[in-house]
């Protein structure tokens, strides 16, 4: 599914420069549900958007569904992301001015398709996520736990071959963090590479695999059958 | 995909309330401005268009430059003129004149009647100025010694009603006309006044008048009537403006100029012009006009204070916009995540901005179609707004909404379509480098309302001064009365001894700058003759305005050489003078006392025998040197000018009155006059009338400057309160914690203060040398102006640091007594 190798990602200030990434190599199988762990600040967040392909190395290869594109253009990113990558982030960040049919609906927006199968396509994530009776609501009017069903839905919706879980359940009571996970699996089982950045152990431990960072380096790897033992 | 972005930026409006009302009311009232100027500017340049083959018709001129004296723009032109053009100039296809004159029209029960601006015209008139028909017939009207044609308006006046053809009335109660047609009144955008057409032919009309005065032997070339050429198509201007030189040595006799002493040729003092007529609007001021011209500056003035305001209202809208960025950012950010283009995210905040200005433009059409009737009403105009049937202005007002959206639109767009998703959808973006922008807005919208306000205060303080400063009297207790045939000393007496009335006198119309006449003095140095302006007077003319000789003595009834003409006894003998300033340094005298008890050579215009002459050369004492003084425009500088009694060519009674009791002296006055002029109606105007007449236009650039001005300010309230209460809301955990230290509620108003004063106090440095600039070419336009002074740009730069610490103390008072646990709750 993709590949990094050696990849690094660093950050100028006017005096100093941070290394937030330092020689990363990683790969990610298709259909995997991997997890990565680390201290805030270890570099988890910098690779999983690289991985996602809204940021750029700043050394290294990456390849993504076989094309090396650390060297893409943001544009060349843009119009590989939009139909293969999804997106869940800690604080939500749905649009407040959008209903939520309509906040699942931006996944599609740029895809071309057809006003009618938006609808449909819409309407199925919300089912999925168990949210089609306040599809006429604004985030406002929802839970936290809601909230994150609606992002998780709207990472859906497009069928990327790539989902993106930035801590998703970190703004989360353990009850709603549970019910995003248990979607989260389906997804996978679905076929769907799943990438989470998480604090939590416990949550982990229900990826494949588990890669645990360090001051923007890989420090450590757990198989699955490590993970469940 | 457009359904999102609507229901993005509609939402964000209503979320939203008090940012989008304030933008929607900023861009509105920026519209708002900007389309009537727009309107007014466009009806400048539409004058005298509506009239068909204006291209091809022409109006004559004149720029007389009398050696020694500054040279003379008139719009009139002899009554012979005419003819004469149409022999020489085969090119010209028809001419045609206008004498104007204030009449009197009766009907048959109406023994007072009603005043009227009257033309006397040529029958062939109407055909070339066409005006639409209501009633009647034009074609053959004035050809008719007892038609006349009444415009819509004065047969309204007249009858109440339209349908007038065939009614009688009486003209000055002594010659019996006939209506023969009603026409449309003559458009305010035209060069063109009066409500009532005369027939030029009849008897008793003025260019009937004049042109026998004219055709008598010797007589004096007047220049009295408006004279205008139609050209046969094809004909070429230029090759007709060539020959003028030559027409004016042959058709202008030089023994007809008072100025021509030298053998000076007439092609050199006489210089003809032919104007198109759409041109004549924007003329330099011209004796003899039928309306103040426009002025060329003050429509380019006026079109720049439009661009400011729009400039204002955009920029208050790009502050807003990005302001308020951050609240955007997490849309950006969602949106690019799940694969939006740079450029569609910046096409939809493009689309948004033109979603306001739309919306802004629709509000702006309703509030200017609601003010036309107000603005039309002060700049006396008719001025149209049917964008519905007019494409050319419907593609200006969607022009300018599309313009002023992309033009606002474009920096948002640019700077939030530039989030990187990384990082905001992280919430890891700061306030980033679009505050610098922000806060240079603030500090150009400033300088531009500074700027304003010192071009405002010096085009009041130039009002000021031209219409009060300058006479330093108050014009408001001066009344002038018509007396055509002067004032009987008997009367002046009867006047002087009411109570009300301090001083009285007779004036002629050169006294009061309505006409202009010359005398002409031998030069001191030998060379070239001095021309001056001659101005008879009363003896206690100056008295009126409480002028006093700056040597010897003023014009007095008691002395024998001043009232020479008074007398009876030789016409041709030139009476004592009094010179102002000017005339004294152009008589070669250094100081003005030096003048006084010389007896220089000069010669005047005068009547003898009824008819206008020019006089022998014969000298005469300058008895006293006046300050150089005027009842004209500040425009013109004060020439060279004689003071002398000739009671023949008084015209004016002039009575200045007790300040308290001016309509009980008018009362008096005018039973007075009743009783011992019965001929000569009581019929005038107030000084401060006239002058206000004069300056109409200073009055109105004046009052439109302050309007508009006033919108500015305004403009950059309102963006400055948005900006204080984003500011607020934004800096609400930072006042917080300044509280928890320890900071008072003064300290932080001044904190506040401070911030919001900055910009304000930068501005000036911007505003005022702009300011001086721009009011130092606008007052070099008049010879006698204000002195730009410091105190206007200081008054200027404190008013727009009140206006700007008003606009946001409100707020920030609010947000200083807030308790801090609300500040350190909020994020």
């Amino acid at each position: 599914m993709l590949k990094v190798e050696h990849l690094s990602r660093f950050y100028r200030g006017s005096e100093v420069e941070t290394a937030a990434l330092d020689d990363v190599s990683l790969e990610v199988r298709d259909g995997e549900f991997l997890a990565i762990m680390g201290p805030s600040g270890c570099g988890k967040s910098t690779l999983l958007n690289i991985l996602g392909l809204i940021d750029s190395p700043s050394a290294g290869k990456y390849w993504f569904l076989g094309e090396d594109i650390a060297h893409f253009s943001e544009e060349q990113l843009t119009l590989r992301r939009r139909a293969q990558v999804g997106f869940i982030f800690q604080s939500f960040n749905l649009i407040d001015d959008l209903n939520v049919a309509e906040n699942v609906e931006v996944a599609l927006l740029y895809l071309g398709i057809p006003r009618h199968e938006r609808r449909e396509r819409v309407a199925e994530a919300l089912e999925r996520v168990d949210l089609a009776h306040r599809a006429r609501h604004v985030p406002k009017q929802l839970s936290g736990g809601q909230q994150q069903r609606v992002a998780v839905a709207r990472a859906l919706v497009a069928r990327p071959k790539l989902l993106l879980a930035d801590e998703p359940t970190g703004n989360l009571d353990s009850a709603n963090g549970d019910a995003v996970l248990e979607l989260l699996d389906g997804i996978t089982r679905s076929g769907t590479t799943t990438i989470m950045v998480t604090h939590s152990a416990e949550h982990a431990r229900r990826a494949q695999r588990i890669v645990h960072m360090l001051d923007g380096r890989i420090v450590e790897e757990e198989e699955e059958a490590e993970v469940t033992c | 995909m457009l359904g999102s972005y609507v229901a993005a930026a509609i939402r964000n409006l209503l979320h939203n309330r008090a940012y989008a009302l304030i933008n929607l009311l900023g861009l509105t009232l920026g519209f708002t401005a900007a389309i009537l100027i727009a309107l007014y500017v466009r009806d400048e340049f539409s004058y005298d268009r509506f009239i068909p083959n204006h291209e091809r018709i022409y109006q004559l001129g004149e720029v007389i430059a009398p050696p020694g004296r500054a040279e003379m723009r008139v719009a009139v032109s002899a009554v012979t003129d005419a003819a004469a053009l149409q022999l020489t100039f085969p090119e010209i296809d028809a001419t045609t004149r206008l004498a104007y004159a204030g009449i009197r029209l009766h009907r048959r029960d109406d023994p007072d009647g009603l005043p009227f601006g009257g033309n006397w015209v040529d029958p062939n008139f109407l055909e070339l100025f066409p005006l639409r028909v209501i009633a009647g017939e034009v074609s053959n009207a004035l050809s008719r010694p007892d038609g006349l044609v009444l415009t819509r308006k004065a047969a309204h006046q007249l009858f109440g009603r339209e349908d007038v053809v065939g009614e009688r009335l009486s003209l000055d109660r002594q010659v019996d006309m006939h209506v023969m047609a009603v026409v449309a009144d003559v458009p305010a955008n035209s060069h063109l006044t009066g409500d009532v057409f005369l027939p030029g032919i009849a008897s008793s009309s003025g260019l009937t008048a004049l042109e026998a005065a004219q055709r008598q032997p010797g007589a004096l070339r007047a220049d009295n009537v408006i004279t205008y050429v139609r050209l046969r198509s094809g004909a070429d201007i230029d090759a007709i403006r060539a020959r003028l030189g030559e027409f004016a040595d042959t058709h202008v006799p030089d023994n007809v100029i008072p100025g021509n002493v030298n053998g000076m040729s007439s092609s050199r003092v006489y210089t003809f012009t032919l104007t198109p007529l759409a041109d004549i609007h924007f003329q330099p001021r011209r004796m003899g006009e039928m309306k103040p011209a426009g002025d060329p500056r003050v429509v380019k003035a006026m079109l720049g204070i439009a661009l400011l305001i729009l400039i204002v209202a955009c920029g208050n809208f790009v502050s807003m916009m990005t302001a308020r960025a951050m609240r955007r950012a997490v849309e950006v950010g969602v949106r690019k995540a799940v694969g939006a283009l740079r450029r569609q995210i910046a096409l939809q905040f493009m689309g948004e901005c033109l979603f306001y200005a739309v919306l802004a433009l629709i509000c702006a059409v309703i509030a200017v179609e609601l003010m036309l009737p107000a603005f039309n009403g002060f700049l006396q105009r008719q001025i149209t707004f049917d964008y519905l049937r007019d494409p050319a202005l419907a593609t200006g007002l969607i022009g300018l909404a599309l313009l002023s959206g992309c033009a606002a639109g474009a920096y948002p767009a640019f700077y939030l379509s530039g989030f990187k998703p990384a990082i905001v959808l992280r919430g890891l973006a700061s306030q980033p480098k679009a505050s610098r922008i922000r806060r240079m807005m603030v500090v150009l919208q400033f300088a531009t309302l500074i700027a304003l306000l010192v071009a405002t205060l010096t085009v009041q303080r130039q009002t000021r001064y031209a219409i009060e400063e300058r006479l330093r009297v108050p014009t408001d207790q001066i009344y002038l009365n018509n007396a055509a045939s002067g004032c009987s000393r008997e009367s002046l007496d009867a006047i002087r001894n009411l109570k009300p009335v301090l001083v009285v006198t007779c004036a002629s119309q050169y006294a009061l700058s309505i006409h202009h006449m010359s005398a002409t003095f031998v030069s001191p140095r030998g060379d070239d003759a001095v021309a001056t302006g001659a101005v008879p007077v009363d003896d206690a003319f100056f008295d009126v305005f409480g002028i006093t000789p700056l040597a010897g003595r003023l014009l007095s009834r008691s002395r024998g050489q001043d009232m020479v003409l008074q007398s009876g006894s030789d016409v041709q003998d030139n009476p004592a003078i009094v010179i102002n300033e000017s005339a004294a340094r152009a008589l070669g005298f250094n100081i003005p006392a030096e003048a006084v008890g010389k007896f220089p050579q000069w010669r005047r215009v005068g009547i003898d025998d009824g008819r206008i002459k020019v006089f022998e050369m014969r000298s005469s004492q300058i008895v006293g040197v006046i300050p150089d003084f005027s009842v004209g425009s500040v425009r013109d500088a004060i020439e060279p000018t004689v003071y002398y009694v000739d009671p023949v060519l008084l015209s004016r009674l002039v009575v200045r009155f007790d300040g308290g009791a001016v309509q009980e002296g008018m009362n008096a006055v005018e039973a007075v006059w009743n009783q011992r002029e019965p001929g000569s109606r009581f019929e005038g105007t107030f000084l401060s009338q006239y002058m206000n007449a004069l300056y109409a236009d200073i009055v109105t650039q004046s009052t439109v400057f302050s309007v508009f001005s006033a919108v500015a300010v305004a403009l950059a309230a309102l963006g400055l309160l948005g900006l204080a209460i984003f500011t607020a809301e934004r800096r609400t955990k930072e006042i917080g914690l300044r509280k928890v230290m320890g900071a008072r509620r003064t300290d932080i108003l001044w904190f506040l203060g401070w911030q919001f004063a900055r910009p304000v106090l930068w501005a000036n440095v911007i505003a005022w040398p702009c300011a001086y600039l721009l009011m130092r070419w606008w007052l070099q336009g008049f010879e006698y102006h204000v002195e730009l002074g410091l105190a206007t740009f200081v008054i200027a730069g404190v008013l727009a640091l009140i206006i700007a610490l008003a606009t946001i103390s409100g707020h920030v008072l609010l947000v200083a007594r807030a308790r801090p646990i609300h500040a350190l709750r909020h994020e």
